[in-house]
């Protein structure tokens, strides 16, 4: 009688110590596919976040500018860069777009002072700025650090 | 003695089955949630997507001033109808032309206003175009999926 | 005996912890990805929103430059031979019916601007030179300014006699 006691006591044991390690296993399997799940969701929402941002940022900067000859295209140190003229009162002044050491960096300046790429006021994180003039179409395409590339296109209505 | 190991093993048993159930429960509720924030990140991104490429056409669409036959050499095809020009885009936005494929999951219309108000479907969704005011190119940019609309803008030139 | 005691005794415990632990990461994901996942929605949708309401600015822009145009070709019809009836005909018009208002300057030079609400505070400025059809039958109008402002931005600027600083506040939504 003693030994059958102690089969199914081992059985006993053995079953239950099997059945929670199924149960760990699955729970634990459970975690890691919700964390993978959340890593996604994230990643969508980075991705969006930098397309939404940048574009849009400098859209409406050329919306605010448009008046005849004010959106020009030119190079900040072999990088393309947007420079949106404006007169005030009787001096002329530049807001210079452009990207510089992996940051969009934006500065306003007189247009008779040089530019120095540093103190341009930061945006936001960009690898790079590309700028393309067609006719009063202008494409401006943008890479965030991920290497993801967004473009685009806005009809300047003043015409330059 | 054997009566009470047989108890205590039940106990176990037991207290893991409801454990079982309380977890089976709780991650049903959970990968429900997770399913509902996929889909709502995902609706935003189709919505920033959208607003991007809507505007980049009814931008071109000034741009030309309402020539529907400049509008689609501006995207290197030759123009079907002459009030309406369908853009296709892969899963990912990526300009597929004006032809429609396998992988193409957005479409762009260009939707050109005539003389009387219409109403166009596009599958299942219906848009009303407004009539044409005089001299004034006017046309509806919208982005659609199979699931319906996403951004619609309308857009004029004088 | 006792050793079988003790382990039947660790196992009921741990179950429980377990099942806590894994309930309460799951619960913190779920929660965080839908929260978050319905902010980035929002400011998604704003920018849309942002988007549609310049796009209906820029629709009633291009309406009232057609309205312009019919205006002046109407105040000629009326007036054309007496500049200063004209003139004033022409203010009249533009400010009551439409909204608009005349500026001449010394050269010759006449513009008309008006201003589009383009939601919240974003206003879309525009101004139309028409010297060329000024005191004509007909003639090219020639926008020279087709931008948005941001009026409380531009008090400030005026009143301090500063430049206005880029502040984050001038993005849409």
């Amino acid at each position: 009688m003693k030994m059958a006691g102690e089969k199914r006591h081992v059985v006993d044991f053995l079953f239950t110590l099997a059945l929670f390690c199924v149960f760990a296993a699955s729970a634990l399997l459970v975690v890691i596919m919700g964390a993978n799940v959340y890593k996604s969701t994230v990643n969508t929402m980075t991705d969006n976040y930098e397309n939404r941002t940048s574009l849009t940022y400098i859209a409406e900067k050329i919306r605010q500018n448009d008046t005849p000859g004010s959106v020009v295209i030119s190079t900040v140190e072999d990088s393309p860069a947007l420079v949106l003229r404006q007169q005030v009162g009787d001096r002329e002044y530049q807001t210079w777009i452009y990207v510089y050491d992996g940051n969009l960096k934006e500065i306003l300046i007189a247009s008779d002072a040089t530019l120095n790429p540093e103190s341009g006021q930061t945006v936001k994180e960009q690898q790079s700025l590309a700028l393309e003039q067609n006719g009063s179409l202008l494409t401006v395409t943008t890479t965030d650090p991920a290497g993801k590339s967004e473009s685009i296109t806005l009809h300047v209505r003043c015409g330059s | 003695m054997n009566v009470k190991r047989t108890s205590k093993s039940g106990l176990f048993l037991l207290e893991l089955m409801i454990i079982i159930l309380f977890f089976s429960v709780t991650s049903a509720v959970c990968a429900n949630l997770f399913v509902q924030a996929h889909q709502i990140s995902k609706k935003g991104s189709d919505l920033t997507n959208a607003t991007r490429e809507v505007q980049s056409v009814a931008e071109r669409f000034k741009a030309v001033e309402g020539d529907m036959h400049d509008l689609s050499a501006l995207y290197e095809s030759g123009l079907v109808e002459s009030d309406r020009l369908d853009l296709f885009y892969d899963a990912q936005w990526t300009p597929l032309g004006t032809e429609k494929t396998d992988s193409s999951e957005y479409t762009i219309t260009v939707l050109r206003s005539t003389n009387t108000e219409q109403q166009v479907f596009l599958n299942a969704l219906a848009v009303s175009v407004p009539a044409a005011k005089d001299q004034i190119a006017q046309a509806v940019v919208i982005a659609w999926d199979q699931k319906g609309e996403i951004f619609s803008v309308t857009v004029q030139k004088y | 005996m006792k050793k079988n005691k003790n382990s039947f005794g660790i196992s009921v415990g741990s179950s429980s912890i377990l099942v806590v632990f894994v309930v309460l990461c799951l619960t913190t994901f779920a929660t965080l990805s839908l929260v978050s996942a319905n902010a980035d929605y929002n400011l998604s949708a704003k920018t849309a929103d942002a988007t549609k309401n310049y796009y209906a600015a820029d629709c009633e822009a291009e309406e009232k430059l057609q309205a312009v145009d019919a205006v002046l070709k109407e105040v000629y019809q009326g007036f054309g031979t007496d500049e200063a009836a004209y003139r004033t005909q022409l203010q009249q018009d533009l400010r009551l019916s439409h909204d608009c208002t005349l500026l001449l300057n010394d050269n010759g030079g006449a513009l008309v601007e008006y201003e589009i609400p383009a939601g919240g505070e974003r206003v879309l400025f525009v101004q139309l030179d028409i010297s060329d059809h000024y005191l004509k039958t007909d003639g090219t109008i020639k926008p020279v300014c087709w931008q948005i402002v941001i009026p409380s931005e531009e008090d400030q600027f005026d009143d301090l006699g500063n430049l206005p600083i880029f502040t984050t506040d001038g993005l849409p939504g």
